[in-house]
């Protein structure tokens, strides 16, 4: 008995539910009025967000968009964030200004300037590419989506498309719009803009003062161009011609230390962010675990510039972390990319990955089989490394009997060496021997000499050769210190980190606001900086650098490495 | 005697480019413009060959955007469509690559080098 109550109370939750999802989907009913004059604060703001970001009307069909004043286009494809940026701050590429659309400036006149930076040459020419008008209204600016027209009476069609928005939907829209960069951020005042690093107990301390160092001398000099400027009036016009308020503004890096197993970070990260909120994270470092602090950015919506990982999260979608790489798994796609080339030549003879059971090794596997597959090859065979586990050169030799593989990868430290010393000259070796040449450490730049000439390796930076021009940069940052006492390619890193964020910074109009920050880097183009060959930053992209080349040693006492392809990209 | 001197000094501007020449010694890099697949002996597919010679050739090619010096840096182009031959370097493949490049010496400028610097 009771089970068939329970069978028509289920019937009845259902039809119900049915009926519901038909009120609000049904044919010509888009959203009902009074339904979405009970909807909270929160989630109006959700559904003029989704209409900015997504194209999608409150009622989930496409917004209908047209350009050129008639021709229809989907609304999805022509979002008002493709333009006009997830800060809604607007954008410049090349010669093309968006500008800004947050309620705050569109509920402003907009003059040929910038009221309170008129003699900052970077921010008044900013605002000259931008015709003067009124401010708008609530019903200018519904006039403008709905029609292309400005407060001048202007069109604007030759740009923007107009929309189909009702008069329902639009109020939610324009709600967001004023909401949308309303107040700086988190961690800014007038006087100072606050930044965190976050360092894992345990890490290397050579390490955590190679990644700390760039930061530290960035930051106490932008501190000592405050405060000489507010001791100084030729230093402070300087300064104010230079960056404009930004000058007298003084910058703060809290450490933030995480101590445990990384269960208990999150914990830790909210307890530093209450006691003081901060606008960004620079750096950070950590020889293991990092996702929990790439979630916590996540959820608290905090930009993370450039930590120190090797293993960064990995996600097409995520926003608030950016990283200089997809980690040493992009050694192993690299190699992928390289061989395909060649794989016609293999007659039909396998490519076999000996991987070190280990992180490491798993990434570099994992990324060398994902990009194989891309590329519709068959499986390479593997063979597993235990931890602990000898690679002995009988052992090597066995599985090249075994396999006789055309390329054989091998994804292990330096105590791999010795077994792939004695496989060079043998009969049925291998074509081509790959290795990562980040994972050897420096036995790299001591590899027996029979060896360099039939072993590849992969190398994810610009050739040591070819960066030494960057030594003086870097160099000035240490104070006298001497460059050999750090981290080589941590200090690069860090150098980029600072860099980047004072040409964001500077090109941020002193709108500071987290989403801004991204929406900033996103505009930049390709950076040449130390370290890497190339940095590649466009909207949403969170791996700047998207290459690696194959090398080999040269011979003789002070070697060095040579190409052996071009700049392997994704 | 004015036809002589006149002479002398014709001989002294004729040297000059090679005493230029010979104190070109900045480094040397190449832009890698066209390359080509030089199957020689080898009866492998030249189709292949083409595309690796493209991954040797260009890896030979300098990204002259690289370059930063503190005091700046100029590039002298020494030679145009250098044809550089390089082994194919493949273990499954013989042939040599032919690139098409230009070639560049990197001058630095020494006049506004910090002293920290300079050698």
């Amino acid at each position: 008995m009771s089970r068939k109550v329970n069978h028509i109370g289920q019937l009845v939750l259902r039809l119900g539910a049915l009926c519901a999802l038909l009120l609000l989907v049904g044919p010509g009913n888009t959203f009902a009025a009074e339904a979405k004059a009970q909807l909270s604060p929160q989630e109006r703001l959700r559904l003029g967000e989704r209409m900015y970001r997504e194209g999608l009307l409150p009622s989930g069909e496409p917004m209908e968009a047209f350009v050129s004043g008639d021709v229809p286009v989907d609304g999805t494809a022509f979002t008002c964030v493709s333009c006009h940026l997830i800060s809604g701050l607007g954008s410049i590429e090349g010669e093309v200004v968006t500008p800004p659309t947050n309620g705050r400036l569109l509920y402003q006149a907009r003059d040929s300037y910038i009221k309170g930076s008129e003699f900052v040459p970077y921010i008044s020419n900013y605002a000259k590419y931008l015709p003067v008008r009124p401010a708008y209204t609530d019903a200018s600016l519904a006039r403008l989506i709905q029609a292309g027209v400005d407060p001048t009476e202007r069109s604007v069609l030759h740009v923007m498309p107009r929309y189909e928005v009702g008069d329902e939907d639009m109020v939610l829209l324009l709600e967001y719009l004023k909401a949308l960069s309303a107040e700086h951020s988190p961690g800014v005042t007038p006087e100072e803009i606050k930044f965190a690093t976050v360092i894992v107990e345990g890490t290397d301390p050579v390490k955590v003062e190679s990644m700390l160092a760039p930061l530290q001398f960035s930051i106490d000099r932008k501190n000592s161009l405050a405060q000489a400027s507010k001791r100084n009036d030729r230093v402070a016009r300087m300064g104010y011609n230079m960056l404009g308020d930004l000058s007298m503004m003084s910058f703060s890096l809290q450490h933030w230390i995480l101590k445990g197993p990384p269960e208990t970070w999150r914990a830790q990260l909210d307890a530093y962010y209450r006691k003081q909120p901060v606008f960004a994270l620079l750096g950070g470092i950590s020889e293991g675990e990092w996702e929990p602090v790439h979630r916590f950015c996540e959820e608290m919506k905090l930009p993370n510039l450039f930590p120190v990982v090797d293993h960064p999260v990995l996600s097409d979608t995520d926003w608030y972390t950016q990283y200089f790489s997809r980690g040493i798994r992009q050694e192993g796609e690299a190699v992928a990319r390289y061989l395909q080339g060649m794989s016609e030549l293999f007659n039909g003879r396998d490519v076999v990955q000996v991987v070190r059971q280990s992180r490491k090794g798993d990434a570099l596997a994992s990324g060398f089989r994902q990009q194989w597959q891309v590329a519709g090859l068959p499986a390479a065979k593997e063979v597993v490394l235990a931890p602990g586990e000898a690679l002995t050169p009988q052992r090597l030799e066995e599985i090249v009997a075994r396999e006789k593989p055309a390329a054989l990868i091998v994804w292990d430290d330096a105590g791999s060496l010795p077994a792939l010393s004695a496989l060079v000259g043998k009969d049925g070796a291998p074509g081509i021997v790959i290795t990562s040449g980040t994972w050897l450490g420096e036995a790299l730049w001591t590899l027996p000499e029979p060896l360099r000439a039939n072993l590849y390796l992969t190398w994810p930076y610009r050739l040591p050769q070819e960066d030494r021009r960057y030594d003086f940069a870097v160099n000035r940052m240490l104070i006298g210190k001497k460059l050999a006492d750090y981290d080589r390619v941590i200090l690069r890193q860090s150098f980029i980190a600072q860099e980047m964020l004072g040409k964001a910074l500077m090109d941020m109009r002193l709108e500071f606001y987290r989403d801004f920050l991204y929406d900033t880097l996103g505009m930049m183009g390709d950076m040449y900086l130390p370290l890497y060959e190339r940095l590649s930053f466009g909207p949403g992209q969170r791996y700047a650098s998207k290459g690696c080349f194959i090398v080999q040693l040269t011979k003789g006492e002070n070697p060095t490495l040579e190409r052996r392809s071009e700049w392997v990209g994704h | 005697m004015t036809s002589k001197l006149l002479l002398l000094v014709l001989a002294g501007l004729l040297t000059l480019p090679l005493a230029a020449a010979a104190e070109e010694t900045g480094q040397k890099v190449y832009l890698v413009k066209d390359y080509r697949y030089e199957p020689g002996g080898s009866t492998g597919d030249p189709e292949v060959g083409q595309s690796l010679c493209g991954t040797r050739c260009n890896a030979l090619s300098s990204d002259y955007l690289n370059f930063i010096e503190p005091g700046g840096w100029r590039m002298v182009k020494v030679a145009s469509d250098s044809e550089v031959v390089l082994d194919l370097g493949n273990p499954f493949m013989q042939g040599e690559c032919v690139c098409l490049a230009d070639e560049y010496l990197v001058k630095l400028v020494e006049y506004n080098r910090p002293k920290e610097v300079k050698p």
